[in-house]
């Protein structure tokens, strides 16, 4: 186990490699001056060209590339924005808290309501708690977060005035963009909950454990949950590695300073350093995502973790 | 039952989060959330409080906080009022002798002399991001501790005002001594410091004990008149008047237009009105090789635009019609133009002119524009206005940067929007348009004229900045029509009873902590 686990995290170095040479090679060939976007409209060839010989732009793509590598992989240090001066990684480092937040409690919100409302659907199949859980996740993954964040604040924050519409502090502050951001979330998490326990629902083993004697519950929960949970954890990951770069919709609405608007500011601004600094950081944190989901799937299939340990033993 | 203890872990969960202390999450503002405190909305991000690093939105809305500069404008291209600076007097064409006060001290307790005024001017310069403003500066002579020289390289009108107006002030040793120079953590002579900046979020200051100037020789916007300052960033239009509503802020800037409403004439709030100075604009190609070198091409789109109804669609009515490239609130804008013909609407004169440049059938031209919600609205109205005409538009949209870099190219576009403003005149204005100097022998939209450009000189000057001067490049634009002014719009500050009087700069921005209270709103 502990063999295949270096292996994964020796893996993530070519990984890593391969995604910066890859973004700062779109940066390069995608049009758009930065001299523009930091002196402004109406500056002149001359001055714009001082500030392209100063920020190395006018440097060939490998001696640009030669020195990125050098500064990420040798020092760590991803460089200063172009628009405010600061660190990339400070920058990075100071929103990622408020998106790992979010990331995490909409994701787990999203589980605690997701799971149960599949469970309920699948074991009345055709019945009236599946359609009203299969309504309930339609209405949820039809509605656009944006808008139903939108609609939260009118109510809890100005109508009710129970929570703040804006801004980062106390844990109040979040309630509102986890619960809008959770809501599609919640829809996919039971569909795809209702749909991996209808297939072993059928199942020779939950036959076998019904015929023992053993109480719905312990037949539901224990044996057919845990089963039909494989795709469940794969697709839940996928969201939260995805939210982890950055829940964009729901930080602008909700004023939240996350890894989201700040890439799209980059982007936005072809400030190439803050850009790639956040893809980088994306790539990292998404690649320990699936290495722990990976494991977790070991540990929900114990036929997964006989596998990991096989293959250590036939390398040994 | 098994619905029953989910809605129970669920409430749980919430109440959990509603009720936990605000110590297991550091509180986001960070200051006593005390009477005396003004909460301000801002949708654009300050990015940084470095003294000299590009002027976005955001860091012209909270900066002077906390930096000074030499003098103040009284209003663009007015008179320049004390700030740092206490006086001036002008030696000779291009030497200006600036006398600063005596007195002055950062919020570090550093004192700031005539060297530190020539440190600021230098870095500004070497810097390089606000160039516009300092580059007309040849060197400067410290003369004694008080007293400086700067020697401009122009006689432009306006070089030296824009010079004073644009540069913050601080002391050589403390900046060099900071790694991060002032970024997160600045040291300024302005009358608050600056307590915490969470990028994107907010920044808060609170007001200085020993702020250096007296009572009586205090500028306006330097005046303190609250404890503490704190601006929320809040990007999102209908959020930002959320905030208002709620009180969760005391004062929100650039409320939409259709938004006005839920504060004019609303008990407790009260909105004030300013008109921009940046105006809307289209920016024909000129080069030789593209179909708009024709001048009755140029004319004949200028008289297809319906402008007041532009206005009228892109700004709910609110602002005004352009009556030269350039909105109307400089000093040097003549007033007698307002009451002149500038293309007036008239759909019969475009066609005229449409097949008088030959082009009898119609014409399909490409329309560049960046994808800001107000260009975006403004180019499929153009598109419908010049459709009427016969001309077919196909428009290209870009984010900033691109268009920014794409403007360059003569062959990327036929025509597009800009947005134009200057810091004083509107010859300012006209200058970053057309000046054939700054773009390499061609005005920025290609085009060559060298009688255009000695008008232009002639009206830049400060010594021949006359009515006369500018009247002849005003009528020499129009004519040639490179370009042609459409609107400019108006931004919308709403505010409670907290405040009785908003301090607005020449930027048209407010200065909150020298806005005026009203304390029984306060109690």
């Amino acid at each position: 186990m502990y063999r295949y686990i270096l292996k994964r995290l020796l893996l993530m170095i070519p990984v890593l490699i391969g995604v910066t040479i890859l973004i700062f090679t779109i940066m390069y060939f995608t049009p758009g001056d930065p001299a523009t976007q930091i002196l402004g409209s109406n500056a002149t060839l001359e001055q714009l060209e001082a500030k392209r010989q100063e920020l190395g732009l006018n440097d060939s793509y490998f001696v640009r590339l030669g020195r990125y590598m050098k500064d990420v992989f040798l020092h760590f240090d991803f460089g200063n924005s172009y628009i405010n001066g600061r660190s990339v990684s400070k920058d990075i480092f100071s929103r990622y808290p408020q998106t790992f937040i979010i990331a995490f409690f909409s994701i787990a919100f999203a589980l605690l309501i997701g799971i149960p409302l599949g469970v309920i659907a699948a074991t009345n199949q055709n019945k009236l708690g599946d359609h009203v859980a299969m309504l309930i996740s339609l209405i949820g993954v039809s509605m656009p977060n944006f808008w139903v964040g939108l609609m939260l604040v009118i109510w809890f924050a100005l109508e009710l005035k129970w929570l703040p519409a804006t801004g980062i502090g106390a844990p109040r502050y979040y309630v509102l963009p986890c619960a809008a951001c959770a809501l599609n979330g919640i829809a996919s998490i039971a569909r795809q909950t209702r749909s991996g326990m209808l297939e072993v629902i059928r199942a020779d083993y939950i036959v076998t454990a019904r015929s023992k004697g053993q109480t719905e519950n312990k037949v539901i929960y224990r044996h057919a949950l845990c089963n039909a949970l494989i795709p469940v954890v794969t697709s839940a990951a996928g969201a939260f590695g995805s939210l982890l770069g950055g829940a964009l919709v729901i930080e602008t609405v909700f004023a939240i300073p996350g890894l989201g608007t700040y890439m799209v500011s980059a982007i936005n601004n072809r400030d190439y350093p803050a850009i790639q600094g956040s893809v980088f950081f994306v790539a990292l944190t998404f690649s320990i995502i699936m290495l722990l989901v990976d494991l977790l799937y070991a540990f929900i299939d114990p036929r997964i973790k006989a596998q990991y340990q096989g293959n250590a033993r036939i390398k040994v | 039952m098994r619905k029953t203890s989910m809605f129970k872990v669920l409430s749980l969960v919430l109440s959990a989060a509603v009720l936990l202390p605000g110590s297991v999450f550091a509180e986001g503002s960070g200051v006593n959330m005390d009477e005396q405190t003004v909460r301000i909305a801002i949708p654009f991000d300050p990015s940084t409080m470095e003294p000299w690093a590009t002027m976005g939105d955001g860091r012209i809305d909270v900066i002077r906080h906390v930096y000074e500069y030499m003098f103040d404008y009284e209003k663009i291209g007015g008179d320049l009022l004390p700030s740092i600076a206490s006086g001036y007097e002008q030696v000779d064409d291009t030497t200006y002798r600036v006398t600063i006060y005596d007195n002055i001290k950062d919020s570090a307790g550093n004192p700031i002399t005539a060297d530190d005024v020539k440190f600021s001017y230098e870095s500004t310069i070497e810097i390089g991001n606000q160039a516009i403003g300092v580059n007309t500066i040849d060197h400067m002579d410290v003369i004694d501790d008080t007293t400086i020289d700067f020697v401009f390289n122009t006689t432009a009108a306006g070089a030296f005002a824009n010079a004073m107006t644009n540069t913050a002030i601080v002391d050589k040793e403390a900046y060099e001594a900071d790694p991060d120079h002032f970024a997160s953590n600045p040291v300024g002579t302005g009358p608050y410091v600056m307590d915490e900046f969470i990028p994107g979020s907010s920044i808060s200051f609170t007001k200085r004990d020993d702020y250096w100037q007296s009572e009586e020789d205090c500028a306006r916007l330097s005046e303190a008149n609250i404890g503490h300052v704190i601006y929320k960033v809040i990007p999102e239009a209908s959020q930002l008047t959320i905030a208002l509503e709620s009180g969760d802020v005391d004062i929100a800037y650039y409320i939409a237009s259709s938004d006005t409403h839920r504060f004019e004439d609303v008990e407790g709030f009260h909105l004030a009105a300013l008109p921009k100075d940046l105006a809307e604009v289209i920016l024909f190609n000129c080069d030789p090789s593209n179909v708009f070198a024709s001048k009755e091409l140029r004319q004949a789109v200028c008289y297809a635009i319906d402008s007041a109804a532009v206005l009228q669609t892109v700004y709910d009515g609110a602002g005004g019609v352009c009556k030269t490239y350039g909105s109307p609130l400089f000093a040097d804008f003549n007033e007698k133009w307002n009451e002149e013909d500038y293309y007036d609407y008239d759909a019969d004169k475009a066609k005229e002119l449409l097949a008088q440049a030959g082009y009898p059938d119609g014409i399909s031209v490409r329309l560049m524009t960046d994808n800001s919600p107000v260009h975006t609205r403004m180019a499929q109205v153009l598109q419908s206005m010049l459709s009427a005409a016969g001309i077919n538009v196909e428009i290209l949209s870009y984010d900033g940067t691109l268009i920014n870099t794409y403007r360059f190219d003569p062959t990327q576009f036929d025509l597009y929007i800009a947005n134009k403003s200057s810091f004083d005149y509107i010859t300012s204005v006209w200058k970053f348009s057309f000046d054939q100097v700054a773009y390499k022998g061609k005005t920025l939209n290609f085009y060559v004229d060298e009688d255009l450009q000695k008008m232009l000189e002639t009206a830049l000057d400060a010594k021949t900045h006359t009515e006369e001067n500018i009247d002849a490049v005003h009528y020499a634009l129009k004519d040639l029509a490179l370009g042609y002014g459409i609107c400019y719009g108006t931004n919308y500050i709403a505010y409670n009873d907290k405040v009785s009087e908003l301090a607005i700069d020449f930027k048209t921005r407010v200065v909150g902590g020298a806005c005026i209270f009203n304390p029984e709103a306060f109690e």
